[in-house]
């Protein structure tokens, strides 16, 4: 999948890779990669400036540790991350269900 | 964990246009992929050759940042609201007959070119795709330099006191928000990579 489809769902996605706990950028875009069974598999140098997008939002928060003799920024989700990645489950659901209605001929809008 | 060359080469590229701390981040993703490549292929030279394509060429690595850049977001911004704040003092000093004040040819001139330096900074911040810091420092001095246009225009009407109209309360309006704008904007540009 080319990461132009995935415009507008990019941060909810990599906020979803750090629910478990903290990330680094590498293994963020394993996680994407890994929990899409390959399907999304974004350059790696494409995810640190949408990591550091979300961190000045507020929505993660990084730090530095040194790992095998290396720096290493590790990023969490902060509440306000916590808070849009349920708008963002939220939002997606409610985007899901419509676009499958009407590609599937389903009625929509409901109608009693 | 040895490194290989065709990366260390990767990372000077992006050393060159990206800020330290970033790269070192880039250096550690990058590194953490090719020892997995490694694991997976066994060869150096094409363990190197995997990560690197994985990672993304410098070019698409430095216009993502630079898209994200608070630098860019905040020249486009101030691009946005210029052309409406501009507009309204134009209109405003068309209408109180600005020609035959008696501001000196000299503070004028200088209120034109500092206008336009900061009309070029604003572009080449918005323009720039490959170099980071070429784009933080052109957001960083048009933004200051509109902040200094807009404190001078308040200071120009405290000073002559025109008589109040419309006009001129749209125009004081749109140049306080964008000195909010800058005044929000210029420490982050300075703070943060």
């Amino acid at each position: 999948m080319r990461a132009e489809a995935l415009k507008g769902h990019l941060d909810g996605l990599l906020l979803a890779t750090l629910e478990d706990g903290p990330q680094h950028g590498y293994a963020v875009k394993e996680a994407l990669r890994d929990t899409t069974g390959g399907r999304l598999d974004l350059p790696t140098g494409t995810v640190y400036p949408a990591l550091h997008r979300l961190e000045r939002a507020g929505l993660i928060k990084g730090s530095w540790s040194v790992v095998g003799g290396r720096r290493r920024r590790t990023y969490e989700l902060t509440e306000q991350g916590r808070r849009s990645l349920a708008g963002a489950r939220d939002h997606w659901q409610e985007f899901a269900a419509v676009i499958s209605a009407a590609l599937g001929g389903g009625p929509w809008p409901a109608t009693n | 964990m040895a490194g290989h060359e065709l990366i260390e080469r990767h990372l000077q590229t992006l050393a060159k246009r990206l800020p330290d701390p970033v790269v070192e981040e880039l250096a550690d993703g990058l590194l953490a992929s090719y020892d997995n490549q490694m694991e997976r292929l066994g060869d150096p030279d094409a363990a190197a050759r995997a990560a690197l394509a994985d990672f993304g060429d410098a070019d698409t690595v430095t216009a993502a940042f630079v898209r994200a850049s608070p630098g860019r977001q905040a020249a486009f911004r101030l691009l946005v609201a210029g052309p409406i704040v501009g507009l309204s003092w134009g209109a405003v000093l068309v209408t109180g007959n600005a020609w035959a004040s008696t501001i000196p040819l000299s503070s004028r001139l200088a209120l034109g070119l500092l206008l336009g330096s900061a009309v070029l900074m604003l572009l080449i911040a918005i323009r720039g795709r490959r170099h980071y810091r070429a784009v933080r420092l052109a957001a960083l001095v048009g933004t200051g330099t509109v902040a200094v246009l807009d404190t001078v225009m308040l200071g120009t009407v405290l000073t002559l006191l025109p008589p109040p109209s419309l006009l001129l309360l749209v125009a004081l309006t749109g140049s306080i928000t964008r000195i909010m704008l800058a005044a929000q904007a210029i420490p982050e540009l300075v703070m943060r990579p």
